[in-house]
């Protein structure tokens, strides 16, 4: 009997311990909350016209990246940055999901994993983020994969048009640098320093000069792109007790005078006036500079220039009177050369003259084209201008294709690479084409077009390429 | 009555115990929408080639179970998911469905259940990387597919060995080894020791890579899939190609130039276990392998790339 009546007690123990007795917190199961909730970030993501804007930073190590999104509703993303392969925004697609928490991945490949995959996927960024929080004016993620609670954040905010102006601008600027990874030097303060730029990291790695020398004192500052320059993120101290450099200290702005800013001023500022009127190919004249002292636009309100066709803007040339310009185009490598000495550098360079269609064009001014020609892309363009009594040029044809190797040997030497006579009915010029090995990674080369043997008739070309 | 007692009280906690069991939570597993119901193009595509036509799942969306937890990946850039499926079907795919009917059975029953595209390679903790995956006879997964560059052999080359190689062990699991494969190399598998290998060492040991040396079924794997990448006549002269000197002796040259009776051991075992190969391709599998084989590499070498594929098959190798 006593054995029926524990039995009985225990079932009834059992059944009450069923009884759900549980005061409910949320109106809603966990399940519906949690689609509502990813229904809302959703939209969230998807409503702002001009989409999310996030400054990037997948380590304290690092610099950060202007990136702007914009979702849509089909789960694609299109994500623009200022590095190469992003400029004009690239389409990747995303999912809002939940697994310990709300969700946001980047699914299929873009910026993030560009980042994610450095140094062999150890730098630490990151494509799949928990949502912190969110609002329609700011989302916070964070790393699913670091550990918490320090994992890396990543703030977006709604965009608006400025924003992706900026970003343009910000596509010029960095374009230059890609194509700058050496600096001669850089003054920042009283100190110099050598410095190699990493955009991708965006760090620039400086080793201080002390008595004239580089001292291989190495350190990095990460550093993010503002307007027309860098800005360092951060204060950092040189090793060697050389100084500190404070955080917000922009780069490439001042007026320091040194080797960095005169190529900032020959790129972004002539070239870039030339942009104005003439967007192929200075827009992304990446590989070439311009050794030019003094813009043939200077004179000229930068609103006029923006209008003008190529034609109109060659006859502006020619009214310029005398002058040696030179712009340089395009260059293929025939491989990735680190800017180190001791590897070979090539450059494959195609250029090939005509005639310039301007028919109804009347000396004094004449004029030829030039074409740059890699092993994909032509682009058409040189402009330049002759005084009067320069030669009338015209269906003056040449080719000719250079490959070098350059070595620490030819540092700062002059190399005639080439020479050759090209005529043109009745006359003949004088080709010659000399080149220097400049600073680590560059060379600078001369083109010459001579009339005859006169030198003050000739056409001269300066060109910086950066291996 | 003691009995009726603890019948009833059985049967309350069976009725308890069901009531527990009832559910009606819904919980997803697939964080994916089902291609079958998706408009992207993309998904309607792969959907139409590979799920309708070969019963394949292509996954090209990251989905972290795909991969093990010590491997870090990134996806692939979604404009080369088509292009690098059509690759793979024109390379892999077509070779089968063309060399007789016991290949395109083969095929049509072997395709593996999902391919799991990886942008990057796999990258291993121990600083190591992983070019491909088999799991299960199902699952394969393929990496490097942002390099995507069909003017580049290398690439091809490497992409359609590792799936060659996969699918091989998709073969083997399903049919296992050619009788007495295992036996023909039998007590010079290493294990993980092949890492410190290399190849000249290996080929004295009748491996065509010092990663067959790991075991047979990698050994199986590695020789299907080199016979099906390398040119023929590449792959003759440095793995099969033995002479007979004026004595009537075997010699064959090491590669610098002298001769060495270890590589005519090596070679001879190389060339069993060819013609096990074949003999298990035409008595288990039906399918003439040198016609695969012809098939394969035509599409791989196609005449204006003759003249350099014995260079690049070596720069690959090495």
């Amino acid at each position: 009997m006593g054995k029926n009546i524990l039995l009985i007690l225990l079932c009834g123990l059992w059944m009450l311990s069923c009884q759900n007795e549980e005061e409910e917190i949320f109106d809603q199961a966990p399940e519906q909350r949690i689609r509502e909730r990813l229904a809302e970030f959703s939209s969230q993501l998807t409503t702002p016209v001009h989409g999310w804007k996030m400054e990037y930073r997948p380590t304290n190590e690092t610099g950060s990246h202007l990136v702007l999104l914009q979702f849509g509703t089909d789960g694609k993303v299109n994500l623009k940055t200022s590095l190469p392969g992003y400029e004009g925004g690239k389409v990747s697609s995303y999912r809002v999901g939940s697994s310990q928490l709300p969700e946001l991945v980047f699914d299929t490949h873009t910026f993030f994993h560009e980042l994610f995959e450095l140094g062999r996927s150890t730098l630490g960024a990151e494509f799949e983020f928990f949502i912190e929080r969110s609002s329609s004016e700011e989302i916070v993620l964070k790393s699913k994969s670091d550990y918490y609670p320090a994992a890396t954040a990543a703030r977006m905010v709604r965009a608006d048009e400025s924003d992706w102006q900026m970003l343009d601008r910000q596509v010029a600027y960095q374009s230059f640098l890609m194509g700058l990874p050496v600096f001669n030097t850089l003054t920042i303060g009283d100190q110099v320093y050598g410095a190699t730029i990493s955009p991708w990291l965006g760090i620039l790695v400086l080793n201080p000069v002390v008595s004239g020398k580089t001292s291989g004192l190495l350190f990095s500052v990460p550093f993010k792109l503002v307007e027309g320059g860098m800005q360092v993120l951060g204060d950092h101290e040189a090793p060697g007790g050389l100084g500190i450099i404070p955080g917000g200290t922009k780069i490439l702005k001042d007026e320091q005078g040194s080797w960095v800013q005169q190529v900032v001023d020959a790129s972004s500022q002539e070239l870039g006036q030339m942009e104005g009127s003439h967007q192929p190919p200075f827009g992304i004249a990446s590989n070439a500079l311009v050794g030019l002292s003094e813009s043939p636009f200077a004179q000229y309100d930068q609103s006029v220039l923006a209008g003008l066709s190529d034609a109109e803007a060659l006859k502006l040339l020619a009214e310029l009177g005398s002058f040696h310009i030179l712009v340089g185009g395009a260059g293929v490598f025939e491989q990735a050369v680190q800017p180190v000495f001791g590897l070979p550098g090539f450059i494959y360079c195609f250029f090939r003259w005509g005639t310039l269609d301007l028919a109804d064009e009347q000396p004094p001014f004449s004029g030829f084209e030039m074409w740059f020609e890699g092993e994909e892309l032509i682009r058409r363009y040189l402009l330049y201008a002759l005084d009067e009594s320069q030669l009338a040029l015209s269906r003056i044809g040449f080719d000719f294709i250079g490959l070098h190797n350059f070595s620490e040997e030819n540092y700062n030497t002059t190399l005639s690479f080439w020479s050759a006579l090209a005529s043109d009915g009745d006359r003949t010029f004088t080709v010659r084409y000399t080149g220097r090995v400049l600073y680590s990674n560059a060379i600078q080369f001369n083109f010459e077009l001579v009339d005859g043997t006169d030198s003050a008739n000739r056409i001269l070309f300066e060109c910086l390429y950066f291996l | 009555m003691l009995q009726n007692h603890k019948l009833s009280a059985v049967l309350v906690m069976l009725m308890l115990m069901l009531l527990g069991c009832k559910s009606d939570e819904s919980v997803s597993f697939d964080p994916l929408p089902k291609q079958n119901d998706s408009n992207d193009p993309l998904d309607k595509y792969l959907y139409a080639e590979f799920q309708q036509t070969f019963n394949c799942m292509v996954r090209y969306r990251f989905v972290n179970r795909y991969v093990d937890d010590s491997k870090r990946v990134t996806p692939p850039d979604r404009s080369l998911v088509q292009p690098y499926m059509d690759f793979l079907k024109d390379h892999w795919v077509h070779p089968y469905l063309e060399s007789g009917s016991g290949s395109e059975t083969l095929i049509r029953k072997l395709f593996p259940a999902e391919i799991v595209l990886i942008g990057s390679p796999m990258y291993n903790l121990d600083g190591t990387v992983t070019l491909g995956t088999a799991d299960a006879g199902v699952r394969i997964t393929l990496t490097e597919v942002n390099d995507f560059d069909l003017e580049n052999l290398n690439w091809k080359i490497s992409q359609l060995h590792v799936m060659q190689h996969e699918f091989s062990h998709i073969i083997h699991q399903k049919y296992d080894l050619p009788d007495n494969y295992q036996k023909i190399s039998e007590g010079d598998y290493t294990g993980s020791g092949w890492t410190i290998k290399d190849y000249s060492e290996m080929l004295r040991l009748g491996f065509v890579t010092p990663y067959a040396s790991s075991d047979p079924n990698e050994d199986f794997a590695e020789l299907v899939s080199n016979l099906l990448t390398l040119p023929e006549s590449f792959f003759y002269e440095r793995f099969l190609d033995i002479n007979r000197n004026e004595l009537g002796v075997l010699w064959a040259e090491t590669d610098d130039g002298n001769a060495d009776p270890e590589v005519v051991r090596g070679k001879l075992r190389i060339q069993e276990k060819y013609e096990a190969v074949q003999k298990y391709f035409k008595e288990v599998l039906d399918i003439d392998f040198e016609m695969l084989r012809t098939n394969t590499l035509a599409r791989l070498f196609p005449p204006s790339v003759v003249s350099q594929e014995k260079e690049l098959a070596a720069s690959y190798q090495n």
